[in-house]
């Protein structure tokens, strides 16, 4: 089964912005996901070790209950059980997508359409699924353009020029409004 | 294709479905056809379409359109003309709004960025749906206008490729790429970070300022910016209302400022230095062409006068309060449905004896009206010294011009009449007697700048044209320096001895010697002399003088 990215964002727009679940029942609800498509969800002890594995517990923690906000209030949960392979290990699969999408939070996901849009294409590459009216070449290279991580890591180069560029900025300020005030004729 | 394809009937098609786009209400004349500005020149330079936000009207040139090799973009740029009038700015006064602030984080910017922030808001919504058409317009620009090469545009165009998954190159010279990236090392992941960022702030401001900080980093050199961009000219420009209520609401910038600054966007030093407005007119003003410049500039100055000036004088009510009513009227016969109350029984018993209780009287009150009194208020003569030793007054607070707009202004208040002589040296600048506080207002900020040289012959041949008119000179110590020659002393003394009074205002750090100076013309009756220490008590010293003088 396909994934019709736009469909769920619309879907997405429908629905009140703020994920309505405790941890709990986001867990339970990811854990149905699995037993929908006859697979072995992960056990409380795997999702303490995937909660230990992340770098911020309370990220972690935000970015479960706005999966779970995302499959209950969406076709994602139909699509994700229609699609999983019988031989996929819960755990696995879990720790790659939270690996994935780890800089994004909750707020992101629910206020900037291209993170809600990287959120959900990283779940369906995740489980190994494909996008409506895509190709998987295009679908890889609409992922890496919305890789938020990927933008950060390229970012600080920029970020490192600008400083620079900044600096000499300042001075051409500087003389600009020498210039002006010369320009004025009248100093202070 | 060729021009004829924009037949009435496809024009109309395409107005109403792009007026359909922005699924709102508005009311524009349908689109018609641009007459170019230079019709012996390219079609290239002139603008593709705009819309004149005053007259609600879109305008398109379809000659470049088609040279653009872009006719199937038509519906997209009437789209677009409309975004500006349905969404962005939708106001001019927004504009304005925007032009102060972004005269504040680049000064000296020579054209405004506000155009572009703008096509990107309004852009991204007819791109969602009409991005290949919003491209080819773009394409077709670099085709027939070839424009150098511009980091600004380039970095532009990149965000566009990046918001509509466009690859790198689509819109952007594919050769300008690695130059770019070069010279601006980061350009694509910085066009990508703003597309993906930009259009999920929350807060328009908070745009704005982001739109800003990103993109100062491609303007080389803010005082010579000009761009020629597609759909890049084509919102009008806010007048002085606009301008002017942008210049007193800085404070709604406050808490996006803040956030800007936590997000680390800003320049602290651009950010946090306090806004001087006179200093903010002339920002937003240098950039205009000549006469325009100085008529906007004196507007907005003029505006920002009166409301100093308004500081220091309390607010004359339009009408005489009403007074407590306590006058008893006549009597007249109470009838029944009257008010009882107002029967007035000591007067009834009195006047009718046994008869009181069947034709009670009744007396009303009244108030006791003032009788409008005689102000009495002379015409007054201001003598303003504005040499170069105080700042042009369109540029900086002039504490001198201040104080006589605070006289000015108190005077014609009181319906009196107000004569301005603006000296420096050479020829004095002289008004004719004036009835209203805008005509005063603009005549005092004239400014002349060089040396000090008081017009006693003029204060002679006035004070002998109108005797009876009250005089104030405002000065500082040059006007002693001018007044301790004998022959300037003697004019002095008579043209005060011909006034009903003859004040002068100084500031001095030494009233001692002034005193000394002026001993002679001291000794008059109708002289008066006012010293301020410091150049910030002239406008106070200014209204207390106003209210001893003409309050009486």
């Amino acid at each position: 089964m396909v994934f019709d990215i736009k469909h769920i964002q619309k879907q997405l727009g429908e629905t009140p912005l703020v994920s309505p679940y405790s941890h709990d029942l986001a867990v339970a609800i990811v854990c149905d996901t699995f037993r929908l498509a006859n697979l072995r969800p992960p056990s409380r002890q795997d999702w303490g070790d995937l909660e230990k594995r992340a770098r911020t517990a309370a990220l972690w923690r935000e970015q479960v209950m706005m999966l779970a906000h995302v499959m209950t209030a969406t076709s994602l949960r139909a699509a994700t059980a229609a699609t999983l392979r019988k031989n996929v290990d819960a755990t696995t699969l879990l720790q790659h997508f939270f690996d994935e999408v780890e800089p994004l939070t909750a707020e992101m996901i629910r206020s900037n359409a291209f993170r809600q849009e990287e959120f959900l294409r990283k779940w369906v590459h995740a489980v190994d699924g494909q996008v409506k009216d895509e190709s998987p070449r295009e679908s890889a290279a609409r992922l890496k353009q919305l890789d938020y991580r990927l933008a950060l890591q390229e970012m600080s180069r920029a970020e490192k020029a600008r400083k620079q560029e900044a600096e000499r900025r300042a001075r051409e300020l500087q003389e600009a409004a020498v210039r002006a005030t010369d320009a004025r004729g009248w100093r202070e | 294709m060729n021009a004829s394809v924009f037949t009435p009937e496809h024009i109309a098609r395409c107005w109403r479905e792009a007026l359909a786009l922005w699924d709102v209400q508005v009311r524009l004349s349908p689109p018609e056809r641009h007459a170019p500005f230079h019709p012996d020149a390219p079609h290239a330079n002139e603008p593709l379409a705009y819309i004149d936000l005053v007259k609600r009207q879109v305008y398109v040139h379809f000659t470049l359109l088609t040279q653009m090799e872009a006719e199937d973009s038509l519906m997209a740029v009437l789209a677009h003309e409309i975004g500006h009038h349905a969404r962005f700015p939708h106001t001019l006064g927004w504009d304005a709004q925007l032009r102060v602030m972004e005269q504040r984080l680049i000064p000296g910017l020579k054209q405004s960025l506000t155009n572009l922030f703008y096509d990107l808001q309004v852009n991204e919504v007819v791109g969602r749906t009409h991005a290949e058409d919003l491209c080819r317009v773009y394409r077709g620009f670099q085709r027939t206008a070839k424009p150098a090469a511009s980091p600004l545009f380039h970095f532009y165009l990149s965000i566009y490729e990046e918001l509509w998954g466009r690859p790198p190159g689509d819109l952007v010279p594919q050769a300008d790429l690695e130059p770019m990236e070069e010279a601006y090392p980061g350009t694509r992941a910085e066009a990508r970070m703003f597309a993906q960022t930009f259009y999920a702030l929350p807060d328009p401001r908070l745009q704005f300022l982001y739109f800003c900080a990103t993109f100062i980093r491609y303007i080389e050199r803010p005082d010579e910016l000009t761009y020629l961009l597609p759909l890049g000219g084509d919102v009008s420009m806010p007048d002085v209302d606009d301008l002017d209520g942008a210049l007193q609401g800085g404070g709604l910038w406050d808490e996006a400022l803040d956030e800007a600054r936590a997000r680390d966007w800003l320049d602290a030093a651009i950010e946090a230095k306090p806004q001087d407005p006179l200093e903010a007119i002339d920002r937003i003003t240098h950039h205009l062409p000549g006469h325009a410049k100085g008529q906007v500039r004196r507007a907005l100055v003029s505006r920002h006068y009166r409301r100093l000036v308004d500081r220091h004088i309390l607010p004359l009510p339009s009408a005489p309060s009403r007074p407590e009513p306590y006058l008893r009227t006549t009597p007249e016969a109470w009838e029944h449905g009257d008010d009882p109350s107002t029967i007035d029984w000591t007067l009834t018993v009195l006047s009718q004896g046994h008869l009181a209780a069947v034709s009670p009287l009744r007396r009303a009150l009244e108030a006791d009206m003032p009788p409008p009194s005689e102000l009495g208020v002379p015409a007054v003569e201001l003598y303003l010294d504005t040499s170069g030793s105080m700042p042009n007054p369109e540029h900086q607070l002039n504490s001198m011009t201040l104080a006589a707009q605070v006289l000015a202004a108190s005077a014609l208040r009181k319906k009196a009449t107000v004569r301005g002589i603006v000296y420096s040296s050479g020829k004095p600048f002289v008004s004719p007697w004036m009835y209203d506080e805008e005509r005063a207002r603009d005549f005092l900020l004239h400014y002349i700048g060089g040396g000090t040289d008081y017009p006693f012959d003029l204060l002679a041949e006035l004070s002998r044209e109108r005797p009876d008119a009250l005089r104030v000179i405002i000065s500082d110590s040059d006007f002693l320096a001018n007044v301790s020659a004998p022959a300037h002393l003697r004019l002095l003394v008579e043209a005060t001895r011909r006034s009903r009074r003859l004040i002068a205002l100084l500031a001095l750090p030494d009233e001692q010697r002034a005193r000394q100076v002026l001993q002679p013309v001291l000794n008059e009756r109708g002289f008066r002399l006012v010293v301020v220490k410091w150049m910030s008590d002239f406008g106070p010293a200014a209204a207390e003088l106003a209210q001893a003088l003409l309050e009486k």
